[in-house]
């Protein structure tokens, strides 16, 4: 399990192979139409879900040259960094409608900023407020995108 | 003491009742307290959009507006967004919404479970009617001729329409299938949008196109296309000579209405309200001059009317789209 | 042609105040919504709508026409920046603009961007009204057959963007076509793929796809592999210079003419802003001599692609005033606006509203000379944020894309989708597979299927329809001419990839 390398020259592939059966399963449930588009909504879906099954396939069969994975990716890396940071961002999109963008942007911001390395929570917060300020007045104010700042 | 304690209570419980009371009454009395969502089924910049960006510019030229609007876009899902939208907003009398005959189609293909009666349909505001149009050179001098050919063989002739299912796309179903035409066998091409539809007329990649007359005038007027028919019950003034569906015997008007729709349960004043409102926001200047600068007609039906109106088009529809294959499994 | 006094007058209308300051406004919008990742320009128009109520049509007009020529500016800065395109044409922008950036020449990057965008603006606008005509009628010959064939040649040119495994490649773009399938069927109306999720009625955005790949997916990467690094903590990219020397130069100039052709042309089309900034990226890694060098940071790939993206403008405008037919988007807006001041266009607009057409013509032009010279000292104000250490500029990437994502449709189902996306770049990258062909079948995927099944049912004589359409068998023959081509020159191709490594 130290090195990764196998991993990611079959994880991938394997993914596809699941997603390219659900296409395949979601396409073949549309109704059928009976107008004059002989083609259908199915066809084209369909066609596309097995030839991504069969080039996914090839793909696991070890069909194309290894690419050699990447040094810098390894296991505690994964665990340590990816993980918290897609927890973060789930965290913050559930967030987001009950605290609001303020609270939870500058929450994920601060969070993701100790992750990467940086502990002075103080130099965070400021760093983590403005940016967050400088964002809500760039899309809310500028733009006019509707956003709610803070809850309630 | 305690007699001047229980008697301080009491006082304030008697001015909080008042207090409440009073607000109840004046709520009772003045319908809206506050401002009133309007909600398109659209993204800004669309004919939803525009609908309630007339509405707000009408009722505010013309003095008549309560409480401002605040317009929120539920636009996409086809409109699904809105209707999800009013149904959990079920009881509340500040939310209006603005949509099409979506809602109804939405729900008879399925891919929305909630229909016109998880709504409350408050009024059809407006209306635009659909055209056959063809090109200038085209062979085709009148719709009968369209007719007779799709008469003899319903793959001769192939439509370009803006989008399926829609209102260009009845406008070709239903007078067939009056004339008797097999109609699920029609070719229909759907292009991105009218816009690009017209193009593909005026490149001589369709021979016939339906779609909204206001996007055919002004080819018509440069010269470029040929109208042969509007879905409008009576002809129509910018075009006299054109004949509508009716003049060449084939008893069908199409309409391409938007209305207001309400959540379930919307309180009855509230209900009253937008009735009486927008009844009177049909006959202001203001708003007639919007509806004629988008090509748009009067259509206004209020609540109880325009439900009946929603109820016969959905019966309509199901038998039209029924077999095509179109509807939702159960729907039938 | 008396064009010339008609366009003098357009410039002097264009010059009265208030109509400089609009534009001025204009531009600086559009820059930032070009910026910003997410919201485009057709949103921004749109939003723009109740406010133009208050200003007379040549004053909203310029203002509108500042945003639509300032997007297409700013589109390049996010890429090359913190490789995050703000729209699916600067895609390409971002593959080679990010690693040039990492190499210290962001600034450079920029520079030549920036100047590419006006030399493609500013000769789109001189196409526009010199070709007009004759072009309106080229654009009327595209049916769904002819689209089909061009769509296909883009792919198939396209396929060398994949820079390491073909099968992988391909994997990509396949699943990129399927995503593109996912949403409202345009011939049935029935929803495909939708997994019940309402919004996904509408299909995914190309920008939410573009931003979590390019934009999350790098956040994680960058995460994910400097775990356990001690000197990563103070790492920064670092502005580095910003002029470009006079190599630098000349490798940019040939592919800002020829992407401006590219772009100009492609223009015409619908989805034309993305197809010619692929395109012109495809034409200029064959033309090149060191085409290994494509999407590690070549000059000649982001001129390119930023002129093309820039020259689309002009052609896509072309439509429009000329016949009064608008693509989607941005022009769709416009021409409700012209509807909206009562200007009923159609093809009698040129003649009928002359002195206005001609002004925003002029506007056009001012547009890009304000764009330049604002843009051009801009640089050097953005290029600082390369002086952030990068443990700080990446959360904040990630709130970019984000606000972005969510920006586009105001839904929480976009942010969601664009985290996903990120994630999904993220194992791309670790498994060697290449994120560009995953974006280009999602951009291209929804008009290739549509285009095939709409020249289907109008033909009366099958597939034969795409052999028989001059046009379309055009883009054919040039389609098997370059896979022959491919195929005899493969040895030569594959021992250039080997010795890379």
């Amino acid at each position: 399990m130290k090195n990764p390398t196998n991993l990611s020259e079959t994880l991938l592939p394997a993914l596809l192979l699941v997603v390219a059966g659900l296409v395949f399963i979601g396409a073949w449930r549309l109704p059928d139409t009976a107008t004059a588009d002989l083609v259908g909504p199915k066809m084209y879906p369909g066609a596309l879900a097995i030839l991504l099954a069969f080039l996914s396939g090839l793909l696991l069969m070890g069909a194309a040259p290894p690419h050699g994975g990447d040094a810098g990716i390894n296991f505690p890396g994964i665990v340590r960094r990816f993980l918290p940071l897609v927890l973060f961002s789930t965290l913050y999109v559930l967030a987001l409608p009950l605290l609001g963008f303020m609270i939870a942007t500058t929450a994920l911001l601060m969070a993701c900023f100790y992750l990467l390395g940086e502990r002075r929570h103080w130099l965070n917060f400021l760093i983590a407020a403005g940016c967050t300020l400088v964002t809500y007045l760039l899309f809310a104010t500028l733009l006019g995108i509707q956003m709610t700042a803070f809850p309630g | 003491m305690l007699s001047k304690t229980f008697r301080v209570a009491l006082a304030i419980l008697a001015a909080t009742t008042l207090v409440l009371v009073s607000e109840q009454v004046n709520a009772q009395q003045a319908y809206p307290t506050k401002p009133v969502q309007l909600v398109p089924a659209g993204s800004p910049g669309g004919g939803l959009d525009i609908h309630a960006r007339a509405i707000e510019q009408a009722l505010t030229v013309e003095k008549m507006l309560d409480k401002p609007f605040t317009v929120l876009h539920k636009g996409g899902g086809g409109g699904n967004l809105l209707t999800s939208y009013l149904v959990n907003q079920k009881g509340n009398g500040y939310v209006i919404g603005i949509n099409s005959n979506r809602v109804l189609l939405n729900e008879l293909m399925g891919t929305i479970e909630y229909g016109y009666k998880d709504l409350t349909p408050i009024a059809r505001l407006t209306t635009e009617y659909e055209c056959w149009a063809v090109r200038a050179d085209s062979k085709y001098k009148t719709a009968l001729e369209v007719m007779a050919d799709l008469k003899k063989d319903p793959t001769s002739v192939t439509f370009g329409v803006g989008t399926v299912p829609s209102d260009d796309q009845f406008n070709i179903l239903l007078p067939a299938k009056k004339n008797g035409v097999d109609y699920s066998k029609i070719k229909i091409v759907a292009f991105d949008a009218g816009g690009d539809a017209m193009a593909k007329l005026l490149g001589g990649h369709v021979p016939v196109l339906s779609t909204g007359f206001s996007e055919a005038i002004t080819q018509a007027e440069a010269g470029k296309v040929r109208i042969l028919s509007v879905s409008s019950p009576t002809k129509l003034d910018r075009v006299p000579k054109v004949p509508c569906w009716k003049d060449l015997g084939i008893d069908v008007a199409i309409y391409h209405w938007r209305g207001i729709y309400g959540p379930q349960d919307m309180p009855k004043e509230a209900y009253g309200y937008w009735i009486k409102k927008f009844a009177a926001l049909v006959k202001t200047k203001t708003w007639k001059g919007s509806l004629e600068k988008f090509e748009l007609f009067d259509a206004f039906l209020p609540g109880e009317e325009f439900k009946e109106m929603l109820a016969k088009d959905n019966e309509i529809y199901r038998e039209l789209l029924g077999p095509m294959g179109m509807l939702k499994k159960g729907k039938k | 042609m008396d064009a010339i006094p008609l366009l003098m007058n357009g410039f002097s209308q264009a010059l009265t105040a208030p109509n400089p300051l609009s534009a001025l406004i204009g531009c600086f919008l559009g820059t930032v919504v070009g910026v910003l990742p997410g919201i485009g320009p057709s949103t921004t128009v749109a939003l723009m709508i109740p406010i133009s109520f208050a200003m007379n049509p040549a004053t909203a007009l310029i203002m509108m026409m500042g945003v639509y020529c300032g997007a297409m500016y700013g589109g390049a800065i996010t890429s090359i920046l913190i490789n995050v395109p703000g729209e699916a044409s600067s895609v390409m922008t971002a593959v080679d603009g990010y690693p040039l950036a990492k190499q210290g020449r962001g600034g450079v990057a920029m520079v030549l961007c920036q100047v590419g965008s006006f030399i493609g603006g500013t000769l789109s606008i001189v196409g526009l009204m010199i070709v007009a005509l004759p072009l309106a009628n080229l654009a009327l010959q595209f049916g769904p057959a002819e689209n089909f064939s061009v769509m296909f040649f883009a792919l198939i040119l396209a396929a060398t963007l994949i820079s390491e495994s073909m099968l992988r490649g391909i994997t990509a773009l396949i699943l990129g076509l399927i995503l593109a399938s996912i949403g409202t069927d345009l011939q049935t109306g029935i929803g495909r793929l939708t997994m019940g999720v309402p919004e996904l009625l509408d299909g995914i955005d190309n920008v939410v796809v573009i931003i979590g790949v390019f934009g999350v997916g790098e956040v994680l990467w960058y995460a994910v592999s400097t775990y356990g690094k001690a000197e990563a903590t103070l790492e920064r990219i670092g502005a580095g210079r910003w002029i470009p020397n006079r190599k630098e130069w000349r490798a940019g100039l040939g592919p800002i003419f020829r992407g401006s052709l590219t772009g100009f042309l492609t223009g015409l089309l619908a989805a034309g802003s993305v197809l010619g900034s692929f395109l012109s990226y495809s034409f200029e890694k064959r033309l090149s001599k060191h085409p290994e060098q494509f999407g590690k940071g070549a000059l000649e790939g982001i001129t390119a692609c930023e002129s093309a993206n820039n020259a689309s403008t002009g052609g896509a405008l072309i439509p429009l005033l000329t016949l009064g037919i608008p693509h989607s988007g941005t022009t769709a807006v416009l021409l409700t606006v012209l509807t909206m001041y009562g200007l009923k266009p159609g093809p009698q607009m040129m003649i009928d509203q002359a002195p206005l057409m001609w002004t925003v013509i002029a506007s056009l032009y001012i547009a890009n000379v304000i764009l330049i010279v604002m843009n051009l000292p801009a640089v050097g104000v953005f290029i600082k944020i390369l002086d952030v250490p990068l443990k700080f500029l990446m959360p904040i990437i990630l709130v970019f894309a984000s606000v972005g994502a969510f920006s586009i449709n105001s839904s929480l189902t976009d942010v969601v989708l664009v985290l996903l996306f990120g994630v999904i770049g993220f194992f791309m990258r670790w498994s060697g597979f290449t994120p560009v062909a995953l974006v280009l079948g999602m951009v291209l995927g929804e008009r290739l299927e549509q285009s095939l099944r709409q020249a289907l049912m109008i033909s009366s004589n099958g597939g034969l329809i795409f052999l028989t359409k001059p046009i379309s068998l055009v883009f054919l023959l040039l389609t098997a001419a370059i896979v022959a081509v491919d195929l005899l020159t493969r040895k030569k191709g594959r021992v250039a990839d080997d010795s890379e490594g």
